[in-house]
């Protein structure tokens, strides 16, 4: 082992392992590896060698070149992680300032309710049918068994526009139209705007509602009743108690109010649904034969049921809100909590 | 209508506790809307009279009595003053809770011990209001408990009667209902009483004329006694909510709520020629109604008439000059059925609703007429002394046919989706009074009862064997549905789109009443001179500020931003999806609905983020997202033209056009717009009017292949006239037929020092590819110096460096 070489090494690796800037170790490359370097002085001086060392002596100071150059490298790599990491602790950021957000605007609550009622009945197979928000006489009251002078009447206060129209006071209005444009089997809802000469802390002069209807050759009470238990449960996103109380709608027979147990108070009684433990929800029946017969089908042949839900009174159990005004103010503060 | 527990178990035993029947009740179809319990300490409050009554010393307004409670003699401070020495009154004794939640404790009034209190009628809930102490007749007994005269303690029920149920419209119908759910019988009121020898047909002649009189019956009761009426009866009227006036008046009104049947008495001195005509009004004819409206009547009225005129409207109201008074000895007592939408049309057309009008309109039974008469009679006999002259003058022009209804019991199943056993269906009919009059294996025949007006059907029916089999048995299924498809129809899915690329740009969804005021649609929605032929108005609207069906919803958006900036809501990011209403030009009185989309947009609240400072919002804000909202329904040929609409900014306002029509404004708002709603300039809007975009499905373009060679730019600015659009320039760069100018981006927009007055700078960015090669740049270049002068010639610009 040549000397020379063995000191070589010996001083090249502490020195390389001693630096500790880019820019000494550059130093230390050209002083080592360079065309003047210590490693190229080396190999001259090979053409002075006896030829039998020269092979021997040639290969020991390439390996010395291949290990000077693997440490620069490896130290290089240290040295430029050091220095990268000192650049990126100095961006260190306050991560606890906010950010700058892009807002999401926020549905209308009674919309998003609605939404959510007409995606539970697709599902359930109801299609979604619309029609005008000024309707007739015809259309609004006769066709549905109301017939002029009948104190049926008086259960909705209509607004009347001139020339005897008026704004529809419920959806029903709808079946009549899509029954009379298509054949049966029927299975459809209808949402939208009602309207009603009514104002107080839980009237609204307009409001909306979601018909549900359903005509074919065999629908039963019994179905109406499982649909609606099907679709409450979904709304209200819990095990829902109904009951099925026996009322008076003209074009449905028989008729009933549901209630659910009261969802403010798990039933056991409150405020909103007055100690009874149930809150009104919505008004059903199965389509009664004179609406049938006022499109000319066979009460025989043909029956099923209908129903309609008052979304904001949904809407008003789904989030507490007492007063139904809110809606129409659009107060953003109001909006925003949506 | 307000229903007394006491009173219904005088027609059916009831083994059921209030909450109970409430509840029963309610699951029957009647719902109790609330249960108002009277309670009182009945033994503590005793029948007392007054023996002294001394001034208070320290007080003018005070008394001390001396009352004889017959177990001992109370000294009682009292306020009333309507009472003398020899009275006898109602005392509540130390102890007693009284029916309005006073509890009596010894007192002491301004220095004297008070021993129990002297009570009124409303402290014992007997009415609502009273002047003083409540003197009680000599009838009572000293030292009795006044419960034993009349229960004090009841329930009430306000019950919501549906109007299909006319004959629950008195405790008679509630009570029938409850004895066919307990299968029990219904036991009837007495009407027994005396009658003299002289027949009444000498005393009164009654003519039918008009047919819509089904029924009519007089009775003749003379030598009345008018007076107070007995407490019982006075308080049962007063919890049942009618004021009670005098015995005969009394006693009708107590008919009305027991039996249901509409009741009216008149002085017969006052009948002329003692002849009762039940006729059609002759035009112009006058009554002087019981409220003391004068009516003027028309043919459409039917009236109860003397040989002279009208004496009552009927079924609605009696006439003033026949009303019984003080002098009244001699009455003629109606008991009627008038037709239902008679008596409706009379009631609405004269704005004259009464407890007998809407009875009358909802019908009464044709067979409790003479009943109600009778029971009328018997009681007007026990508390009036009157004597009752023998018979009953009873018309009935045509007799009343009882309605025949088949019930198949197949219809059962199929419709309620359960069975109900044989039995138990003609028990529940039975129940009903619903009489069966022939059945076979496969159903029955019924006569539904007078008082039914709601049963002529086979679902009516079936709708009573659901109520009294109950809801709650019929099964809960589900039906077996079609498999089908549910696709949105196109418009839906236009709302849809437009709302859901609002809410992802942040603006926020609101809704607003359909009507609004004229002040602000007049002048900038709607001018002055043209308002009445270009607005739909309510009728009947809640008020003038809900009177106007909207014809943009521009303008209730701008109520909303105003009521939300007076709110301290600074900034408003808002929209609404919803139908405009138009009267339609040709004035004929048809409408339009025209669905419609709104947008409005303030500049960004200030101190919002620590990081935004940029917060003005401006045109191309409001160009930007009207582009992405008409994107989002798929619409991308769009051209921006000037738009002239009072409503907004001259200068900052367009029209996209797609398809030759405007289908959306966009610009800023009229500060003389905003000023009337007192809003603080600039807001933005976009309206889009829906009904003008056809539903377009998502373009289905075939791909075009990803760039395989580099593009090569080129920026070039144009200095130009300020007059001159940048649709000019735009227009010029896509009629050029360039195949290597792939995209021109405009990056700069530039007026001042560095180009002259009344010019402006457009810098564009051009990139050129090609599909085929590498551009070289002398092919570049070559291309660019076409294009720049196709530029300098169409446009006549300069190029700046
Ligand atoms: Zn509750």
């Amino acid at each position: 082992m040549n000397p020379s070489i063995e000191t070589l090494r010996e001083e090249a690796s502490k020195k390389i392992a001693a630096a500790s800037a880019l820019e000494e170790l550059e130093q230390l490359r050209i002083d080592y590896l360079g065309k003047k370097g210590s490693v190229p002085a080396l190999m001259q001086s090979l053409k002075d060698l006896p030829n039998e060392e020269k092979p021997l002596f040639g290969k020991s100071v390439n390996e010395l070149k291949g290990e000077i150059s693997s440490l620069l490298s490896d130290k290089k790599d240290e040295l430029s992680a050091s220095v990268l990491n000192e650049k990126l602790q100095d961006e260190k950021l306050d991560i606890t300032l906010p950010g700058s957000r892009y807002l999401l605007g926020k549905k209308h609550p009674i919309n998003k309710v609605m939404d959510e009622a007409i995606e539970i009945f697709k599902g359930l197979g109801f299609s979604l049918e619309e029609g005008p928000e000024i309707e007739s006489e015809y259309y609004n009251f006769e066709a549905l068994n109301i017939p002029d002078n009948h104190p049926a009447r008086d259960m909705q206060d209509t607004l009347y526009l001139p020339t005897g129209s008026l704004l529809r006071t419920h959806t029903s209005p709808v079946q009549i139209r899509v029954m009379e444009k298509q054949k049966p089997p029927f299975s459809f809802i209808a949402a939208g705007k009602v309207y009603r000469h009514d104002a107080d802390v839980t009237h609204s002069p307009m409001f909306h509602q979601i018909e549900g209807f359903l005509v074919d050759q065999k629908t039963t009470f019994a179905d109406l009743k499982g649909i609606l238990e099907t679709f409450l449960n979904q709304l209200f996103h819990k095990k829902i108690s109904t009951r099925f109380r026996p009322s008076f709608f003209p074009f449905t027979e028989p008729s009933a109010e549901v209630d659910i147990s009261c969802v403010m108070c798990d039933a056991k009684g409150c405020r909103v649904c007055q100690n009874t433990g149930w809150l009104e929800i919505l008004g059903c029946g199965m389509v009664h034969p004179e609406v049938l017969k006022s499109v000319n089908l066979d009460s025989e042949e043909w029956q099923g049921f209908a129903f309609g839900v008052g979304i904001e009174r949904i809407t008003m159990l789904k989030y507490g809100i007492a007063d139904i005004r809110l809606f129409f103010e659009n107060d953003a503060r109001f909006l925003n909590q949506f | 209508m307000k229903i007394s527990l006491d009173w219904l178990k005088e027609f059916v035993d009831i083994p059921w506790s209030a909450e109970e029947v409430a509840e029963r009740l309610t699951m029957l179809g009647l719902e109790t809307e609330s249960i108002e319990k009277i309670q009182c300490t009945t033994d503590k409050v005793v029948v007392g009279q007054i023996l002294k009554i001394e001034k208070h010393p320290q007080a003018d307004k005070l008394t001390v009595c001396t009352v004889n409670v017959k177990s001992e003699e109370l000294q009682i401070v009292c306020g009333a003053k309507n009472m003398k020495e020899g009275d006898l009154v109602p005392v509540a004794m130390i102890g007693a809770q009284l029916p309005n939640g006073l509890k009596i404790k010894k007192g002491k009034l301004r220095g004297i011990e008070s021993f129990g209190m002297m009570c009124s009628t409303s402290e014992l809930l007997i009415s609502e209001e009273s002047d003083g102490l409540w003197l009680l007749p000599d009838t009572f007994k000293v030292g009795d408990c006044v419960n034993n005269s009349f229960p004090i303690e009841d329930t009430l029920f306000e019950i919501g009667i549906t109007p299909n149920r006319g004959d629950c419209l008195s405790h008679l119908g509630i009570a029938r209902e409850i004895a066919a759910y307990l299968e029990k019988p219904l036991k009837l009121p007495s009407t027994d009483f005396k009658e003299e020898k002289e027949s009444v047909d000498k005393k009164i002649k009654v003519k039918v004329e008009d047919t819509d009189c089904l029924r009519y019956t007089a009775r003749v009761l003379e030598g009345v006694r008018l007076e107070v009426s007995p407490v019982k009866i006075q308080l049962r009227l007063n919890r049942c909510g009618i004021r009670p006036i005098n015995n005969v008046v009394d006693i009708t009104n107590y008919v009305l709520l027991e039996l249901g049947q509409p009741l009216h008495a008149f002085d017969l001195t006052k009948i002329k020629s003692n002849q009762i005509n039940i006729r059609s009004a002759r035009a112009k004819e006058k009554l002087q109604t019981l409220d003391d409206k004068e009516l003027t009547l028309d043919k459409e009225s039917m009236v109860i008439a003397d040989a002279d005129k009208p004496i009552a409207l009927a079924g609605v109201m009696g006439g003033k000059e026949s009303e019984v008074n003080e002098k009244t000895t001699s009455l003629l007592l109606e008991s009627a059925y008038f037709d239902p939408s008679r008596v409706r049309k009379m009631s609405r057309s004269k704005a004259l609703i009464s407890e007998s009008s809407y009875r009358f309109e909802r019908g009464v039974d044709i067979e409790n007429v003479a009943f109600a008469s009778k029971r009328a009679a018997k009681l007007l006999q026990d508390v009036a002394q009157a004597k009752i002259l023998k018979g009953v003058v009873d018309v009935q022009p045509k007799k009343w046919t009882k309605k025949k209804i088949k019930l198949r019991f197949s219809r059962i199943p199929k419709i309620l989706g359960c069975d109900i056993p044989e039995k138990k269906i003609l028990s529940i009919l039975n129940g009903l009074g619903i009489e069966t009059k022939t059945k076979n294996k496969d159903g029955v025949e019924v006569e539904a009862p007078t008082h039914r007006h709601d049963l002529s059907l086979e679902i009516d029916l079936i709708e009573e064997l659901v109520r009294f089999y109950g809801t709650d048995n019929v099964p809960t299924t589900h039906p077996e549905a079609e498999v089908r498809p549910i696709q949105a129809k196109p418009e839906q899915q236009t709302v849809a789109r437009l709302n859901q690329a609002a809410l992802g740009m942040g603006f926020n969804q609101v809704l607003n009443y359909s009507f609004m005021a004229k002040k602000d649609l007049i002048p900038h929605f709607i001018p002055a001179s043209q308002f009445d032929q270009n607005s739909l108005a309510l009728e009947n609207p809640i008020t003038e500020e809900l009177k106007y069906m909207r014809p943009r919803l521009l303008p209730s958006l701008l109520r909303t931003a105003q009521y939300n900036l007076a709110r301290d809501n600074k900034e408003i990011a808002i929209f609404e999806s919803g139908s405009t209403y138009h009267p339609n030009s040709k004035g004929n009185g048809q409408t339009t609905e025209r669905p419609s989309f709104t947008l409005l947009m303030s500049s960004k609240e200030p101190k919002v983020n620590w990081k935004e400072n940029s917060l003005s919002a401006d045109f191309y804000d409001i160009k930007g997202i009207s582009l992405s909202l008409l994107n989002a329904l798929n619409i991308f040929d769009l051209n921006m033209i000037p738009l002239k609409d009072s409503v907004y900014h001259p200068g900052q306002a367009g029209a996209w056009v797609s398809d030759k029509k405007e289908i959306a404004y966009v610009g800023q708002i009229h500060p003389l717009v905003l000023k009337h709603f007192s809003i603080e300039p600039p807001l933005f809007a976009v309206e889009i009017f829906l009904d003008l975009i056809p539903y377009k499905r998502e373009r289905l373009n075939k791909l075009r292949p990803i760039p395989k060679f580099p593009k090569v730019s080129r920026d070039i600015a144009l200095v130009l006239p300020n007059a001159t659009s940048e649709q000019d320039v735009r227009d010029v760069f896509n009629q050029l037929k360039s195949n290597l100018l792939e995209n021109v981006s405009l990056f700069d927009v530039y007026q001042g020092a560095q180009v002259p007055e009344g010019m402006k700078s457009l810098a564009y960015s051009l990139h050129y590819r090609s599909q085929d090669d590498t551009l070289t740049d002398e092919l570049v270049e070559k291309e660019h110096q076409k294009i720049c002068q196709v530029l300098k010639d169409k446009l006549g610009c300069e190029f700046r460096a």
